[in-house]
């Protein structure tokens, strides 16, 4: 028997929480109670959006007046942001983010890097899962011979610090296109994810359900695509979010040292890269690149773990004592009136 | 050697300023005296100032809730009870009933978002409601817990004896070195072989049994007046069980403390309590003597939860030694089968099973018994193909496993099937339970619409409702998910259906009835059977042979008759005399009957 | 035992091996080595081309010219930075030297800190504290460094250095680092929220207090401790290690603690002409001095628990030597200050030292790594720090909610004890094996925050190197880094092993 926490409270609660609901369902009932995660939520997407209709994506415009490489002859304000708050109410200006020293207009640039930063990112997450769950699967699963074949590999990978191998490939494949940038990222970044499923792999095969379908006469691919698969999707999708948000931090830094994204590609940390030097007069340049990496971190982040909360069946809620005082008299009261 | 004031004595006079009492027990303030029984050390327990009969534990009204998902949800209601010194007072119920949790709420052991009300006086003292501050000065010196799975339950990177050293220090002024002698008196005391070598072992060092006798060792360390055990013997095998309810029984009578077993195990109840309460959905329902509740039962749950109990020797009269005939076509054939178990990690690869020989005819239900570390799981899983031969021949409806290609075991694993232990582990998790019955349909290649059907009839036939089969398996009980197991099992109409202790993880009532629904299949389907299970009084119930095994051989086979009433290996003997039997009366007669 | 390190070191080397050859091909491949050259329009030209070809087997496929340098490298010779023709094992020994200065600081303070506030966390999960921390923590894995580490320079740098010209600290303010202050304590407390409110407003009283005293004296100006200040520290410092360590019911560790405390504050006079003539090894003897004698103190006071008290006292010993040397080193500030070369703005943004400060002394020279130390340090603890907060944070919650945490509350052990001798000991073993491997990564430089401050050590290292595409130092670095990982992992098994007994017995 599990411990006094869980036994006691499977007891009273088993029931109660999960009746009629398949798992999708009470994942998502878990995550949107997770407060900080579900506004997390939103404010990614609102991002999302802004950043990809503002200035649009390839043949498709956007609804916002400069593009990232118009200059804008009349610099207004000295190049400052015009973007004011008049009580709660910002007025936009023509360029809320400000000007750089040419005249173009660092909102849309900012909205450019953000789109770049985005592609990058997701590029990376699905290779570095896709590479990362099977290698993962098939290592946990079949151990032996493969699995020792396959750890050696990830360690070589591991062994190298991430920075270092990145920074190396960056400058190989960073100026040429964003996309590929991602997808060898990817390449790269797999063996955490991989060390992870690995483990679920390890002991899943051990439950007797595998057992049960083996008996049934299933196969391996079977077992490992339709039954433990499944059962690892929550560490998977955990992981494989917090990935990106390190990822963002990556693209960023590595943009930022010169081996990433290089001009005239725009990406938030080449941004940040570019404008350094005019920190001292120019903050704003700055600023909003920056702001825009530790939003989408930080979103990512807390996403990542509102989902770790969200699949772990041992979380229970354990309430505020205040909560549980005030209920308690709610409790009394009723009884003294019945 | 002078008597010294411990903490204890302390604590104890603070107790009799404070406590308001009922029955007038007022706590003696003592100077230390000698246990005779534990030796010339002086320590202060509370055990020492209590006389046998008096009242320990005085509960009433006792209320136990939990907060869950914004409302309070009552564990336990109404509870009331009292334990006196040097008796044993079993609380039984099956899981859900609030006996755990009741009894952790009295030393305020409740997680945070439980509460008591009500009242539970320990010697006169009043301690629900008492701040955690106070509560760990009753903890040790006035009460002591022994837990379920000592594996567990042990901190891993102590040593045993710095565990109970501990608690002696904690408690009172000795020296380390006291304390150490203390300790290693208290292993010895507990039946623990070489306790100077055990005492600087760490728990996993030692054997389930010795690892539970070193927490009784633990709970008993400052002489409690009280004792509860939290099932104490259910994750033990058999003859260990026995033995620590031998040294539970003996501690009784030499420590003069008043025990609560907690248990589900109405055999474990028969062999110990004077006493039983008997608990349903946090209710009592029926107390009083042992021969009371067992003889003549008041309440329709007690009569129920005894009529489900299985009594060794009960449904003999009623075995037919000629239920299937002699020349039913054998299903499973074993001569001199030896298999090895793989390597796992670190630990080697080891010969479970070293020779064993066993026939099952189509039709028949043969059981195969044993402890745990005995073989019989591999047994079974070797049959289905789950582990190869090493040596010796295995025949399964009448093809050899040894050595057998992926391919003819891909279709033979259409004429057998398994029905394992755990309903919770057995069944994928994410699969609905429909999906999960059927996959050994699909995987063999029938179609959706036959599938669909087929599910239909076999929910009917487990008597599970047919809107269940789009539900996902933590949404049913235990009973429900391992009639789900036998549903699945039967999928294929096989002719060798593997039981690897179907009914061990499920609460005894219900474990009745799945046994029943169970026994009606296979007369209905006919096929043959092999059952494994460590529970002897099952088996007897549905087998009709029964072979034993211990070590990786088979001590000793027959029919269920032969076994059960004339058993002639010692091991086997040993075996039988060990199960406990829901008749305090009988048990009684039994224990004598051993020690003579 | 001895078989499993081996056995461990034989694969490391083999995957060592690999993963130079797969770093050098890419390395090789990362750019053109003779690009400056081409671009030029010297005379001798294709003679340098020639060279440097010659130099780097530029005219040998990368697949093969990695058995060149591995050859070389085997036996020793790493070859040479081709712009600045330096040896590169003196560079990676100058760049590994100053990044062992940076590391070890931050590491230590950000385990320290992590451990700590991830425990409180653990114990107060759920809390406000807890969700403010776990916020505070998400934040910080969210931050860009480099992002980071222009806002120090800024605000740490710029910002404190103007602060220093005229440090006072308006009331406003006092108020509200009071406030937040006794926030922070109070619910990090824990209890019934009388106490909570009462420890968390003394709290912030006394913190407004000292720094509004520190305001009105200028302080910050000519700081010092002085020996009652002393005393007060190491009050403090014996109450938490007596009452963490054994509780403070125990009396000879009580009374042994306090009686180095004593002591410690008796040798200020004593110590300041002691500091004078001290250097760097004199100092480390003398914190041993202090350690021993506090342990010697310790034991005298006997007991039964003679070894634990000898090792708390030993613990406050070391303290009161630390609380002494900050004293005295405090004492140097102001000259420090006053110097030319610094001109009252003493935090540095860039670099290792004052080059018109070298051969100053010991103390001038300590306060100046100090202060060009702090801001990369800060930058370096804020990331780590993250990590090992939710790390501690979540392995204290695993093991709190475990079945022997349980038994030893119904055995009636004080929540002291339950907390730190059954919950942080086993807590703390997954941590324990993860610290050599942070440990080793964070050796490999932290590249940005070295590239930010112009801290020369093992990332700007990389940094330049690859820039240059000069693939000898890109080699030595990656060897250097690639051993030291490998080492930190075999670590983290053996300590694994030391700390867990269950592992112990079967390997």
């Amino acid at each position: 028997m599990a411990n006094m926490n869980a036994e006691a409270q499977a007891a009273a609660v088993g029931e109660v929480e999960t009746k009629g609901l398949s798992l999708g369902k009470i994942v998502w009932g878990r995550f949107v109670r997770h407060k900080a995660a579900m506004i997390s939520a939103i404010v990614l997407t609102i991002t999302i959006l802004v950043v990809l209709t503002s200035i649009g994506v390839g043949p498709i415009p956007g609804w916002w007046m400069w593009s990232p490489t118009d200059i804008d002859p009349t610099i207004q304000n000295n190049g400052r942001p015009t973007l004011q708050f008049n009580g709660i109410v910002p007025s936009f200006g023509e360029h809320p983010f400000g000007q750089d020293q040419i005249g173009r207009d660092v909102f849309a640039r900012t909205m450019r890097g953000a789109q770049v930063s985005l592609l990058v990112m997701v590029l990376m997450g699905i290779i570095a899962t896709a590479v990362g769950v099977v290698i993962g699967a098939f290592a946990g699963f079949y151990r032996g011979k493969l699995d020792n074949v396959l750890m050696r590999l990830t360690e070589v990978i591991i062994a190298i610090p991430t920075i270092v191998v990145t920074a190396v490939i960056g400058k190989v494949f960073g100026s040429s296109s964003p996309a590929l940038f991602g997808i060898v990222l990817g390449l790269l970044l797999w063996p955490g994810l991989a060390r992870l499923v690995r483990a679920e792999y390890l002991s899943l095969r051990e439950r007797e359900f595998v057992d049960a379908a083996r008996v049934a006469g299933a196969g391996d691919r079977s077992i490992i695509f339709r039954h433990i698969l499944p059962n690892s999707i929550g560490v998977v999708i955990v992981n494989a979010t917090l990935l990106m948000a390190t990822a963002t931090i990556l693209e960023a830094a590595l943009s930022f040292l010169g081996f990433g994204i290089q001009a005239p590609n725009v990406s938030l940390g080449q941004l940040i890269n570019e404008y350094q030097t005019s920190f001292s007069t120019r903050p704003w340049l700055f600023w909003w690149p920056g702001f825009f990496i530790i939003v989408f971190a930080l979103t990512i982040n807390l996403i990542g773990d509102g989902l770790r909360d969200a699949f772990d069946p041992r979380q229970r809620r354990i309430p505020k004592t205040k909560e549980m005082k005030k209920q308690a008299i709610a409790k009394a009261e009723t009884e003294v009136a019945e | 050697m002078s008597p010294r004031k411990s903490k204890q004595a302390d604590a104890a006079a603070e107790a009799a300023h404070e406590a308001t009492t009922a029955s007038g027990t007022e706590a003696e303030v003592m100077g230390a005296e000698a246990n005779p029984e534990t030796g010339s050390i002086p320590v202060i327990g509370a055990s020492h100032e209590v006389k046998p009969g008096d009242v320990v534990l005085d509960v009433e009204g006792l209320n136990v809730d939990f907060f869950v998902d914004g409302a309070w949800v009552p564990a336990a209601i109404d509870v009331n009870y009292q334990v006196k010194a040097g008796e044993v007072v079993a609380i039984v119920g099956e899981s859900g009933s609030g006996k755990t949790q009741s009894s952790m709420s009295i030393i305020g052991l409740l997680p945070r978002n439980g509460r008591a009300s009500g009242s539970a006086k320990l010697r006169g003292r009043e301690l629900v409601g008492l701040p955690q501050r106070k509560l760990t000065s009753v903890r040790g010196p006035e009460v002591g817990v022994i837990f379920q799975e000592p594996m567990t339950a042990m901190n891993p990177v102590l040593t045993v004896g710095f565990q109970i050293v501990e608690v002696l220090r904690e408690h009172t002024n000795m020296r380390p070195e006291e304390a150490k002698e203390r300790a290693i008196e208290l292993l010895r005391l507990v039946d623990i072989p070489e306790p100077e070598r055990r005492f600087n072992s760490y728990p996993h060092q030692l054997s389930g049994g010795q690892r539970q006798r070193a927490m009784i060792a633990q709970a008993l360390a400052c002489d409690p007046a009280l004792l509860f055990a939290d099932e104490p013997t259910t994750a033990l095998d058999v003859t260990v069980q026995a033995e620590i309810l031998n040294l539970i029984r003996d501690l009784k009578t030499r420590i003069n403390a008043g025990i609560v077993l907690i248990t589900h195990d109405m055999g474990v109840v028969a062999d110990m309590s004077d006493r039983i309460i008997v608990m349903k959905d946090g209710r009592i329902v029926e107390e009083g003597t042992s021969s009371d509740i067992f003889n003549k039962p008041q309440h329709e749950y007690t009569q129920a939860l005894l009529a489900a109990v299985p009594h060794l020797g009960s449904t003999l009269a009623t075995k037919d030694p000629d239920r299937v005939p002699k020349d039913a076509p054998v299903v499973l054939e074993a001569k001199g089968l030896v298999i090895d178990y793989p390597k796992q990690g670190r630990t080697p690869a080891f010969r479970a099973v070293k020779g064993i020989d066993l026939t099952i005819h189509e039709g028949e239900i043969v059981s195969l018994v044993g402890e745990s570390g005995s073989g019989k799981t591999t047994v079974g899983r070797a049959a289905v193909g789950l582990l190869p031969v090493a040596e010796g021949e295995l025949s399964v409806v009448g093809v050899n496993m040894k050595g057998i290609r992926k391919h003819d075991l891909a279709e033979l694993r259409k004429k057998f099937s398994i029905v394992f232990q755990d309903p919770g582990s057995s069944l994928n998790p994410r699969w609905p339970i429909g999906q999960s019955i059927a996959e050994p349909m699909q995987l063999a290649g029938w179609d959706r619409e036959r599938r669909t059907a087929r599910v239909g009839e076999l929910m009917d036939q487990v008597e599970l409702p047919r809107s269940f089969r789009n539900r996902y398996p933590h949404e049913l009980s235990g009973g429900q998910r391992q009639r789900v197991g036998i549903a699945r099992a039967l999928a294929l109409e096989p002719t060798l259906l593997i039981a690897d202790e179907p009914t061990s993880a499920l609460d005894v009532s219900v474990q009745a009835r799945v046994l029943e629904i169970f026994t009606e299949l296979q007369r209905e389907h006919g096929f043959g059977c092999l059952f494994v299970s460590h529970d002897l009084a099952v088996v007897e119930q549905l087998s009709d042979r029964i072979a034993v095994m211990k070590d990786g051989v088979i001590v000793e086979q027959g029919t269920t008759a032969q076994i059960i009433q004339n058993p002639q290996d010692p091991y086997t003997q040993r075996l039988i005399a060990a199960v406990p039997v829901p008749d305090p009366a009988e048990q009684e007669r039994r224990r004598a009957a051993a020690n003579a | 035992m001895l078989r499993f390190i081996t056995r461990r070191m034989i694969t490391a080397v083999g995957v060592l091996l690999a993963a130079t050859y797969l770093f050098f091909v890419l390395a090789a491949n990362a750019g053109d080595p003779l690009e400056d050259l081409r671009a030029s329009s010297q005379p001798n030209r294709d003679y340098l081309i020639e060279q440097r070809t010659q130099l780097l087997h530029l005219d040998v496929n990368p697949f093969v010219r990695y058995f060149y340098w591995l050859g070389a490298a085997v036996q020793g010779d790493l070859g040479k930075d081709y712009k600045t023709n330096q040896e590169v094992t003196t560079m990676l020994g100058d760049a590994m030297g100053q990044t062992i200065k940076l590391v070890a600081f931050a590491s230590v303070a950000a385990i320290v800190i992590g451990v700590l506030v991830g425990i409180i966390s653990a114990l107060r999960q759920y809390s406000g504290f807890d969700y403010g921390i776990t916020l505070v923590a998400f934040l910080m894995y969210s931050l860009p460094s480099f992002w980071v580490a222009v806002l120090l320079k800024q605000w740490g740098a710029i910002g404190f250095n103007n602060f220093l010209a005229d440090p006072h600290i308006p009331p406003v303010a006092l108020a509200i680092i009071g406030g937040a202050m006794g926030v922070v304590v109070g619910s990090a407390v824990g209890g019934e929220w009388k106490r909570r409110l009462m420890i968390g407003g003394i709290a912030g009283v006394v913190t407004a207090a000292v720094l509004g005293f520190m305001s009105a004296t200028d302080w910050f100006l000519d700081p010092g401790l002085g020996p009652v200040v002393i005393f007060a520290l190491g009050l403090a410092i014996a109450i938490i290690v007596v009452f963490l360590g054994i509780g403070l019911n125990n009396k000879p560790a009580r009374n042994a603690a306090l009686t180095v405390v004593l002591i410690g504050v008796a040798a200020y006079f004593p110590m300041q002409s002691a500091f004078e003539y001290t250097s760097g090894p004199a100092a480390l003897g003398s914190l041993i001095g202090f350690i021993a004698m506090g342990a010697f103190v310790g034991w005298l006071f006997g007991g039964p628990d003679r070894r634990v008290s000898a090792r708390l006292a030993g613990i406050v010993g070391g303290f009161m030597y630390a609380f002494l040397w900050l004293d005295y080193i405090m004492s140097w500030w102001q000259t420090y200050s006053n110097t030319s070369a610094i001109g009252g703005r003493p935090i540095a943004t860039v670099g290792s030292s004052t080059p018109e400060l070298t051969g100053s002394g010991f103390w001038i020279g300590t306060i100046d790594t100090f202060t060009h130390m702090v801001l990369p340090i800060t930058a370096l603890i804020l990331i780590s720090l993250a990590g090992y907060t939710r790390y501690m944070r979540g392995s204290m919650l695993e093991v709190m909610n475990l079945d022997y945490i349980r038994t030893a509350r119904a055995k009636g052990m004080p929540e002291r004890t339950v907390v730190m001798r059954h919950g942080f000991r086993n807590a703390l073993i997954p941590i324990a094996t993860l610290i050599p491997l942070d440990l080793a990564a964070l050796f490999g430089g932290a590249v940005i925050t070295e590239t930010v401050f112009g801290w020369s050590g093992m990332g700007r290292l990389f940094v330049g190197a690859l820039n240059e595409v000069n693939v000898n130092v890109l080699m030595g670095y990656f060897l250097v880094t690639g051993i030291l990982l490998l080492i930190g992992t075999i670590i983290a098994d053996v300590l694994y092993v030391v700390l867990d007994p269950r592992i112990r017995v079967e390997s």
